[in-house]
């Protein structure tokens, strides 16, 4: 009997700790994730039928081209909400949302003043309500500032649906006006002609602040490097020596033009103070140096060398002068760009005999590939260093395509008139 | 004086025989008691361990679906054994009984002779087989101790393997639809803590260590609002869903990224 | 027919073995090939246009080919007799980044230069300029086409 007692006993009590024990460690880890686009709803903004710009329809095309979202198609929502108090978050919820923007626009004047609110359908809450206003003619802007906010809102990373970029365009008929220097939105929308030119235009590129371009143009039958003001469309020519005259690259402090010329031999680096036009030489060697692009503090410059046999990128100390090879695999790495945050390159990587668009993590020298195209060229990469755009053909056009940095979204820009190429993705304005 | 002698020799021999009795019983104490449990144990032991080795991968070879170990099963089999067991003892301690009581009836016939040379060797007795019982006493204890703690093993052992297989479908769920924003790098850690009840349905999600990424820490959030119930849970032992999935901690780590 | 012109131009620098450039008419060179052209040698300089003017190169190179050598002599012995500055444009294929072909170009245009320096002509009125991959022969992509804009060309 006492035995009994003694085993109900111990039962309890074991019993008693083991629970304890098991429900306090019950733990799971999760290291890996499936990273399916997150869908989303976007419900058509009340009020903005019969303008002259679908809403709607830019702010779906943002969100699906950041390869983050998965837009429901409009013709399956169950309702229309306006306001918060219309929301019904078992109708999203259905539709397997995750996510769901609404908003209005209301009209003050000739402007409106568009009222947008973001929810997690999930934890059925609101995450973002904001306002942006702008005219009739700026209603694509209004759009891209909506993708903006919820793009950044939902991934930590301020969107670059509102920014611009430069292209080159060339129309393949010899015309007056063959050769262009193009700027538009990064969609591909309100291209504006900066530059038209019978001779070649070329390396296109950007001012830190975004106030000024530079590129290369042959219209004086040489190439000779240009700066021009955006606000003004006011054009400097910067260098005009005999031989090559290419690649120009803004300090980050833009007071300096890095640059590829052969004056003095075969093609060096050269750094130019804009204010007085005062040249340096970076490199003096018997190979090709080109393409430079500052590394992100601007303490050196990194550029394309055929120095050790086959096109790689280097980098140099501007203080020291001391270079340093950055590229190992493969026998042809050029154009590099530096990372916003200055920790990865991405360059023109040849692979059997195909050329793609590779990035390199500079501190462990790993490689990636990014694209699957061919003659891929020309990489830019948004200020957000989330993603880039390239040059490459599709149907014997050149067209401009898009990759993340992680290779997990790929889109093409609508084709042009022409070749279309040598993207350059400009800095947040 | 033949006739004082004959009266003086039947209680003496009645006395005799009592003595004879009482000796056979406490050496038939002695015997009685089944097979000393200290040996037998480990034998015990050693049958279910292979029983249950033997069991498991069958299990497994069963199939992708969870595998559900009976633990009813397991306990029944060492219940049963254990109820042989102690039947056998309530037995013998009856038998005992019934002799003692007889010893003690014969004793009083012939007490009041011999009381102090018999209660002296009485008491000796007595102390003998009260020495004995408490040594049973003890050794049943310890058995009852060792028997508890090997059952209580095999059934952590059996709901951990229970646990586990379901702790595998919940963490596969999740991971399917952990969409990571692209701001969410390798080290980041977001800790959640969820209660379920036996539906299998997530009834609340709480953030308890952010990763310091508002927009990581959502995604985590999501991954598990997106998950919503794992109906599987429902087949699940209740008592095994109370002391294990009622109250589950999550932590989400991306060691996949690259960057 | 660039090759034939350059065939020709070869016979009658043979034939001539003389520092004399050789110039015939256009309208004649399908048909002479003996030292006809030795009658026509005082016509002017500007109808040297028969002399092979597009020189082409292997894939990453800027070697000159035995042709390119030969009708290169042909234009430095012109030069030498009448100076005249002359333009190398540089080209390349498609292939690669645009800055380092720009580069290419200039080192095939470079390596025309130098070797009609070396055949004679005074370097001050040669001009070299390289076009990369910007103004193509021809459109499009593959080695035929590649091949045709890989290369320099003398005006």
């Amino acid at each position: 009997m006492i035995s009994r007692l003694f085993k109900v006993q111990l039962a309890i009590l074991l019993m008693a700790i083991a629970a304890v024990n098991v429900q306090a460690n019950l733990f799971i880890e999760i290291n890996r994730g499936n990273d399916n686009p997150s869908p989303v709803a976007i419900v058509p903004f009340a009020g903005a039928q019969g303008l002259p710009e679908d809403i709607q329809s830019i702010i779906t095309a943002d969100l699906e081209r950041s390869g983050f979202f998965k837009p429901i198609p409009t013709a399956d929502m169950l309702s229309m909400p306006v306001n918060k108090a219309e929301v019904v978050f078992r109708d999203w919820r259905v539709l397997g949302a995750n996510f769901l923007v609404i908003g209005q626009m209301i009209p003050e004047g000739d402007k409106y003043n568009v009222r947008y609110e973001l929810y997690d359908v999930l934890a059925q809450k609101n995450i973002l309500t904001a306002q942006v206003k702008g005219g009739r003619n700026g209603l694509r802007d209004i759009a891209h500032a909506v993708s903006d906010a919820v793009y950044e809102k939902v991934t930590g990373i301020r969107g670059i649906f509102s920014t611009k970029m430069l292209y080159v365009q060339d129309l393949r008929k010899p015309s007056a006006g063959r050769y262009r220097l193009m700027y538009a939105d990064v969609d591909g929308a309100r291209a504006q002609v900066l530059l038209a030119s019978s001779e070649p235009i070329l390396s296109p590129t950007w001012s830190a602040d975004g106030k000024r371009i530079a590129y290369v143009s042959f219209e004086t039958s040489r190439p000779a490097i240009y700066i021009m003001e955006m606000a003004t469309g006011r054009k400097t020519q910067m260098t005009h020596f005999r031989g090559l005259n290419g690649a120009p690259s803004f300090s980050p402090d833009g007071t300096q033009l890095a640059m590829v010329l052969s004056k003095d031999g075969m093609p060096d680096i050269y750094v130019m103070t804009i204010a007085n036009k005062r040249l340096r030489r970076i490199t003096s060697d018997h190979y090709i140096d080109t393409e430079p692009n500052w590394n992100a503090d601007g303490s050196g410059v990194i550029f394309t060398s055929n120095r050790g046999g086959s096109p790689q990128i280097y980098q140099i100390n501007l203080s020291n002068g001391r270079p340093e090879r950055l590229t190992f695999e493969g026998d042809y790495n050029a154009r590099p760009r530096v990372s916003p945050d200055g920790k990865s390159l991405v360059v023109v990587h040849r692979q059997r005999g195909v050329y793609h668009i590779a990035t390199q993590d500079i501190a462990t020298g790993n490689m990636r590939i990014l694209t699957e195209t061919w003659l891929d060229e020309s990489p830019s990469i948004a200020p957000n260093g989330a993603m880039l755009l390239y040059a490459t053909q599709h149907n014997k056009k050149g067209v401009l395509g898009a990759v993340s940095m992680d290779a997990g979204v790929k889109f093409r820009l609508p084709a042009k008139e022409g070749d279309v190429r040598e993207p350059a993705w400009a800095p947040y304005l | 004086m033949i006739d004082r002698m004959s009266l003086l020799t039947l209680p003496l021999l009645v006395t005799l025989l009592l003595h004879g009795v009482l000796i056979w019983a406490v050496v038939h104490v002695w015997q009685v008691p089944e097979p000393p449990p200290n040996f037998k144990k480990p034998e015990f032991v050693k049958a279910t361990l292979v029983e249950l080795k033997t069991k498991a991968p069958e299990k497994k070879s069963a199939g992708s679906k969870v595998k559900k170990i009976d633990l009813t099963a397991n306990k029944k089999d060492n219940t049963a054994e254990i109820k042989k067991r102690k039947q056998k003892e309530a037995a013998a301690q009856k038998a005992q009984q019934i002799k003692e009581q007889k010893a003690k009836e014969a004793k009083q016939k012939a007490a009041k002779q011999e009381a102090a040379k018999e209660k002296a060797k009485r008491e000796k007795a007595a102390a003998e087989k009260r020495a004995s019982e408490e040594a049973r006493k003890q050794q049943q204890e310890a058995l009852d101790k060792a028997l508890l703690k090997e059952e209580m093993m095999l059934a952590e052992q059996a709901e951990a393997e229970v646990v586990n297989s379901y702790k595998a479908i919940i963490t596969e769920r999740i991971i399917s639809k952990w969409s990571r924003p692209p701001s969410a790098r390798r080290g980041m850690i977001c800790e959640l803590v969820i209660q379920l009840v036996p539906t299998g349905k997530i009834i609340t999600v709480n953030i308890t260590k952010s990763s310091g990424n508002q927009a990581f820490d959502r995604s985590a959030e999501q991954a598990v609002r997106a998950v919503d119930q794992i109906p599987e849970l429902q087949k699940m032992d209740i008592n095994t869903f109370e002391r294990n999935f009622r109250t589950i901690h999550l932590q989400f780590n991306p060691e996949d990224r690259r960057l | 027919m660039k090759k034939l012109y350059s065939a020709v131009a070869f016979a009658a620098a043979f034939g001539l073995m003389t520092g004399c450039s050789s110039n015939k008419p256009v309208e004649t060179v399908e048909e002479v090939v003996e030292p006809v052209a030795v009658e026509v040698v005082e016509d002017t300089v500007e109808e040297a246009v028969v002399i092979d003017t597009t020189f082409y190169f292997e894939f990453d190179s800027s070697s000159l080919t035995t042709a390119a050598r030969a009708a290169l002599m042909l234009h430095a012995e012109q030069l030498a007799a009448s100076p005249r500055a002359v333009r190398l444009e540089g080209h390349g294929d498609e292939r690669g980044s645009r800055e380092y072909n720009m580069a290419l170009g200039e080192r095939r245009a470079n390596a025309v230069r130098d070797f009609l320096v070396i055949q004679g002509v005074n370097a001050g009125s040669v001009e070299t300029v390289s076009y990369g991959e910007e103004r193509p022969a021809e459109m499009g992509s593959g080695e035929m086409v590649w091949s045709k804009n890989r290369r320099v060309e003398l005006k």
